[in-house]
């Protein structure tokens, strides 16, 4: 049922205009969406499947040595984390599921290929005292 | 100590940040649609009246039919014998116990989204309904006449209950550190609750009102594509017109507008932890325990006070979108205008929780049906043969997240912006008066979906 309209305000926007707005904001849109998404990808600067990494994690006490390092590859990289502590801990990196039995005063490697991106912790299993946090850029 | 954000508690994998071009071009789309929105959409309003069609009636009675009731009945009841049991009996590590998932993940993200789809689908699978009504039946059939008639419902009180008991689940679930066992003993006590608040006023109308889960899950219900309709004593199943169901949602029912501020304030507390607010909800505990407050209570305390501060935020918001408007509509109080045009924000709030939680969601529902069904109490036992399963993290990439993420932000935020326009123009049926009323509507709704995509893009950063 056609409503009454007290003043024809409605008339404020013509009909072709209001299609001439619509499209040309969707079109705006999608000008920056592609402009934005391929600049994007230009930011990041892939090491490639072949890349390697390295890092070195330490605890003393149950905590980390220097604070929670914050770790970052992109994915395929193949990584190797060296873990140390001044007391027996079980280690444990999230998401990867791996676990490592430390003796104290030993290191020991964690090794594995980034393959799941993310963000995933680092930690003492016992306490969950975070001792680094790994992010895999896509 | 486990009060963490939930997808820390729970998952191993957390979210990428939202890559910076997709902040902004989400940040714009939502800006666009705006205000573009608001000179293209209709005239007239469309969303008003609940319209709907039925669907076939072999498929509808079957449906509908008592032993497809009774079946779900049972089985929800089952579900919720199970979360007693598990939490009890089964495993402290709250990955490997059954009820920790099904609780948080399973019924409190995937009842949201299987009512936005389907509709009110909580009220057919509802454990507390289901032995109410039985209970009831019993009743009848042994003293031969109904059960006594119940209180009436003070109409003051509304969705006040619901809300508070929102807000009782967050504490429970963000907050408390909780274990399998604590989980387990509040689902105990809020049976008991629940069970209480039926046999004062009524089933259905404490559901409706009072009871926190069928008061929440329905609201994301009415944006939901089928309905059952009552015609006499039969029931029918009723395809709606898409988002017709929703006006009118908080109208003269208080407390309403507290349920949706609970609730977006409550997701957005938890993604704030991730990244946005880490650091001075770090200083605000750091400080409390410097006072000589316990490490456990300070963090307690620290997070109580950020998760009421992000609530008492998104209630400021949603005042100011309200006080602009009064500006234009001068006739209606403030909570009457909160009553007409609360239902325009149910969409922001699925926004909200879809974006936060997806991810979580695909992985610990591979957890849900695979290692926790068949050893729920992770004492070792493979019911199903699936108990070694492991969760695949890699089943949606990050990419594919962040335009999840991204995209029901600003779908989300244009349904909001549509719903609103249209309870605007049923008020003046005047187009200029009804947009320039809207216009702090739009403000407000501008803030909101921009500083959800701020939590994202600043989360586990």
């Amino acid at each position: 049922m056609p409503q009454p309209q007290p003043d024809g305000a409605e008339s404020a926007i013509s009909a072709p205009t209001r299609t001439a707005i619509a499209v040309g904001s969707i079109a705006v849109l999608v000008v920056l969406f592609v402009v934005l998404a391929s600049g994007g990808e230009d930011n990041s600067t892939p090491t490639g499947a072949s890349g390697s990494a390295e890092f070195k994690v330490e605890a003393a006490d149950g905590a980390p040595v220097g604070g929670v390092q914050e770790l970052s590859v992109d994915q395929g990289t193949s990584v190797v984390i060296t873990v140390k502590s001044n007391s027996d801990q079980e280690v444990h990196l999230h998401g990867y599921d791996i676990m490592v039995d430390l003796t104290a005063g030993k290191s020991e490697r964690i090794e594995f290929t980034a393959d799941i991106d993310g963000v995933f912790e680092l930690e003492l299993e016992d306490t969950a005292a975070q001792l680094a946090s790994l992010r895999v850029n896509p | 100590m486990l009060n963490l954000p939930i997808a820390h508690a729970l998952g191993a994998r957390q979210d990428l940040p939202l890559p910076e071009w997709l902040f902004i071009w989400g940040a714009a789309v939502v800006l666009v649609a705006s205000f573009v929105g608001l000179a293209v959409l209709w005239s007239r309003p469309r969303l008003e009246q609940p319209r709907s069609r039925p669907i076939p009636r072999q498929v509808s009675d079957f449906l509908l039919s008592m032993p497809i009731r009774i079946g779900l009945g049972l089985f929800s009841v089952a579900l919720l014998l199970l979360v007693f049991y598990s939490g009890l009996e089964g495993t402290e590590a709250v990955t490997r116990n059954f009820a920790v998932t099904f609780v948080f993940v399973t019924f409190w993200l995937g009842v949201p989204i299987f009512s936005v789809l389907f509709g009110n689908v909580f009220a057919a699978v509802n454990p507390w309904r289901a032995i109410a009504l039985a209970t009831a039946w019993g009743f009848r059939a042994v003293a031969g006449q109904p059960p006594p008639a119940p209180l009436s419902y003070p109409r003051r009180l509304g969705r006040w209950p619901a809300a508070l008991g929102l807000c009782g689940f967050l504490y429970l679930e963000l907050i408390s550190g909780f274990t399998p066992h604590s989980l387990a003993v509040a689902s105990l006590l809020y049976s008991a609750i629940t069970f209480l608040g039926m046999s004062l006023f009524g089933i259905e109308r404490w559901l409706e009102r009072g009871e926190s889960f069928s008061v929440y899950f329905s609201m994301y219900g009415r944006l939901g594509a089928f309905a059952v309709e009552r015609s006499g004593t039969r029931r029918r199943l009723v395809l709606r017109k898409p988002f017709t169901a929703v006006s009118g949602w908080a109208a003269g029912v208080p407390g309403s507008v507290a349920l949706l501020v609970v609730a977006i304030g409550g997701t957005s507390f938890d993604g704030s932890r991730e990244g946005l607010f880490r650091q001075p909800l770090g200083s605000l505990i750091d400080g409390l325990v410097n006072l000589g407050v316990s490490i456990d209570l300070a963090a307690k305390l620290g997070n109580t006070i950020f998760m009421l501060a992000v609530i008492g935020l998104v209630a400021a918001v949603f005042w100011l979108g309200l006080a602009g408007m009064r500006l234009e509509i001068k006739t209606q109080s403030l909570r009457e205008l909160a009553d007409l045009f609360a239902h325009a924000f149910i969409p922001i709030a699925f926004a909200y929780l879809l974006a936060h939680y997806f991810s979580l969601f695909t992985q610990q529902e591979q957890a849900q049906f695979s290692y926790l069904l068949s050893d729920p109490l992770g004492d070792g036992s493979d019911l199903f043969g699936t108990a070694g399963h492991e969760i695949n993290y890699g089943v949606v990439g990050a990419a594919g997240i962040a335009y999840i993420q991204a995209g029901s932000i600003a779908f989300g935020h244009a349904l909001g912006i549509a719903l609103g326009h249209d309870k605007a123009l049923a008020l003046f049926r005047n187009t200029r008066r009804s947009i320039n009323s809207q216009l702090f509507m739009l403000a407000a709704m501008i803030a909101l979906s921009t500083f959800a995509l701020l939590l994202l893009f600043k989360a586990n950063g």
